[in-house]
């Protein structure tokens, strides 16, 4: 039996010295190659869970480990994200003026690799997000749903184990939103990237390996997908 | 990398360019003064150079030549020590064109002329010959050598008569042009020889300073013992006069230091303002270029790399400024006063000087973005 990619025991964070506690001693594991559906009101602690998964900050109390590192403060958490991590926002994040190209190159640039070599894998990706057209154009110039398309590209750069993708079509209208939702089933199931994804649409968190509901800073009863 | 960093300022061009324009005109200041104060001391140099001594004697207490004071019995002293040859006392004066009066030739220019006294019968004198592009030397009193420059400006040619100074020192009232010289200097070229004995009219009996005439192998000995000799002199290689006149070069290295300091204060507070401003607008950005993997010190040297490079590139401009803006300001506001060298030190210190600007600029800032909490900045609005 494998060990879990991710394995988090009685994560607590907690902000405004104590007074908000955004998680409450969570415990979860996720296996490699997952598609976890995770929705909740909000405010109940979903972006601080992925936060904490993702490296990005550090529980207060309880342990994290993902891929067997422990991820704790006074730990190179950049290079655990830089090595298996991606991140997918609500907003797009893109840094506009650049090319599509270039902010997917972005994750790649600390690495020692030729400007070719992250061409390469950059129009690699732009493909597998159906924007190869669109890989020269400035991001200024695409859609809302394209430029989230950039995004997961970019997400997936580094060749990542897990992408944590946090309302990512938050400001999509629906049928945009259901492209997105499809493209990320499609990569889920192509490459066997795993995806831990906030969202507040009940058809796609159906098509989900796990759906898990958040509120107050726990999880509800884990429901198993329809 | 690169691409990323220059992203930034197509995003703020504005702010960029106000900030690289604040460095360049810090850095062409100091360009410029800095220009200015070695072409000054280089012709002062290639000046007590071309008088062909081989040592000039001055008053060690003066804070400026104009000041310097060498009485008769020191000159006399002087001629007493073995090894010298010959000695040619100078004294100076600087009068106002408007001094020419209601006798100045018609349309005269204005403006400071300096008068440098001689001795027509001494070596010094010489040195003119071969300068001299039109006339002869003069022998008498009454007899003037004058710059071409000045001779321009005075509206004069060879054999002109006219009263030069508006006294009738000497009892002489009328002044004669004997030749006109150009020499490499402008404001050499500017100014009048008048005989030292007129001059002595009005600055008193004393010499500003005394050249003397020595063999090469006897200068060094020579020296030695004029200063022994009379401490209240001192005694310089005509070829590295200013190099040796120290407390009056030290004062103005000084003071460009101190400009320096002031223009680079100024630059820091313009380099720290726009990335201050350029990391706050950026927070969101930075937390997104952290969740993707960027670590703490890249963001870091990403700000200081962006700093520097619009300080240097302001650097770079300014250097230009400096040197085009010493030109206009040599040919249309110095009248030939003022000279300028511009030597390879002059460029690298302002090129330094906007680096360090840079470097200083951006640190803060840039500790501010890599200590950013990255889970803290993305939620930033
Ligand atoms: N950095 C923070 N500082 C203060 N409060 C925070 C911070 N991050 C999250 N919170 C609080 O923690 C709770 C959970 O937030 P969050 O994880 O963003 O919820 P969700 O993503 O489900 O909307 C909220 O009450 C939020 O205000
Ligand atoms: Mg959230």
């Amino acid at each position: 039996m494998n060990d879990p990619l991710v394995r988090v025991s009685k994560a607590k964070k907690t902000f405004e010295g104590g007074l908000v506690t955004a998680l409450d001693e969570v415990s979860l594991e996720i296996e490699a190659g997952s598609f976890v559906a995770i929705t909740g009101p909000s405010g109940s602690g979903k972006t601080t869970l992925l936060n904490i998964v993702g490296a990005m900050d550090v529980p207060d109390s309880g342990e994290v480990f993902i891929d067997g590192e422990l991820v704790a403060s006074g730990k190179e958490l950049d290079s655990i994200r830089a090595r298996k991590i991606g991140f997918v926002f609500q907003m797009h994040n893109l840094i506009p003026v650049l090319t599509a190209r270039q902010n997917v190159e972005i994750p790649m640039l600390p690495r020692p690799l030729t400007s070719a070599e992250r061409r390469t894998r950059a129009l690699q990706l732009l493909d597998e997000v159906k924007l190869e057209k669109r890989a020269e154009s400035s991001v200024l110039g695409l859609s809302g749903g394209e430029r989230q398309r950039v995004a997961i590209a970019r997400a997936l750069m580094n060749d990542p184990e897990l992408v944590f993708c946090d309302e990512p079509t938050g400001n999509l209208d629906t049928s945009t939103g259901d492209l997105i939702h499809d493209l990320i089933l499609e990569l889920n199931r192509e490459l066997g990237t795993g995806f831990i994804l906030v969202t507040h649409d009940q058809g796609l968190a159906s098509l989900a390996t796990r759906i898990l509901t958040m509120r107050d800073g726990r999880f509800e009863d884990e429901q198993a997908p329809a | 990398m690169l691409t990323y960093v220059l992203s930034q300022f197509m995003v703020r061009k504005g702010r960029t360019l106000m900030c690289l324009l604040g460095v360049a005109v810090s850095v062409a200041m100091i360009v410029s003064i800095l220009s200015i104060s070695r072409g000054m001391r280089n012709s002062l140099n290639s000046y007590m150079k071309e008088s062909g001594a081989s040592l000039v004697v001055f008053d060690r207490s003066a804070a400026d030549l104009a000041f310097s004071k060498v009485t008769a019995e020191e000159v006399d002293k002087l001629r007493t020590i073995t090894g010298v040859e010959e000695v040619s006392r100078a004294n100076f004066t600087m009068i106002m064109g408007p001094r020419l009066g209601d006798n100045a030739p018609a349309g005269a220019g204005l403006g400071i002329i300096p008068v440098f006294g001689r001795f027509y019968s001494e070596r010094m004198i010489r040195k003119y010959e071969s300068k001299l592009i039109a006339g002869r030397l003069p022998t008498k009193r009454s007899e003037l050598l004058i710059g071409d420059l000045a001779a321009k400006k005075l509206k004069v040619k060879v054999g002109d008569q006219f009263p030069f100074f508006r006294e009738e020192l000497l009892g002489i009232p009328q002044y004669e042009v004997a030749g006109i010289f150009e020499t490499d200097l402008s404001w050499e070229n500017l100014g009048v020889v008048a005989h030292a004995e007129v001059i002595q009219q009005k600055t008193g009996p004393d010499f500003a300073l005394v050249f003397v005439y020595t063999a090469p192998e006897d200068t060094a000995r020579v020296r030695e013992e004029v200063e022994s000799k009379m401490p209240r002199l001192i005694a310089r290689r005509s070829s590295e006069f200013t190099d040796r006149f120290n407390e009056q070069l030290a004062y103005i290295d000084e003071f460009i230091f101190l400009l320096s300091i002031i223009a680079g204060i100024v630059g820091v507070l313009g380099v720290l303002n726009t990335m201050m401003m350029s990391v706050s607008e950026r927070t969101r950005e930075l937390g997104t270029l952290r969740a993707l993997g960027w670590t703490g010190r890249r963001v870091l040297g990403v700000i200081v790399i962006e700093g520097s490079f619009i300080s240097i590139a302001g650097g770079l401009l300014g250097i230009g400024f400096g040197y085009l803006g010493t030109e206009l300001l040599l040919a249309f506001f110095s009248r030939g006063y003022l000279v300028a060298s511009y030597l390879p030190q002059t460029f690298l210190h302002g090129f330094l000087l906007a680096l360090i600007v840079g470097l200083l600029g951006s640190l803060y800032p840039a500790m501010k973005a890599s200590a950013l909490q990255p889970a803290e900045a993305l939620r930033y609005e």
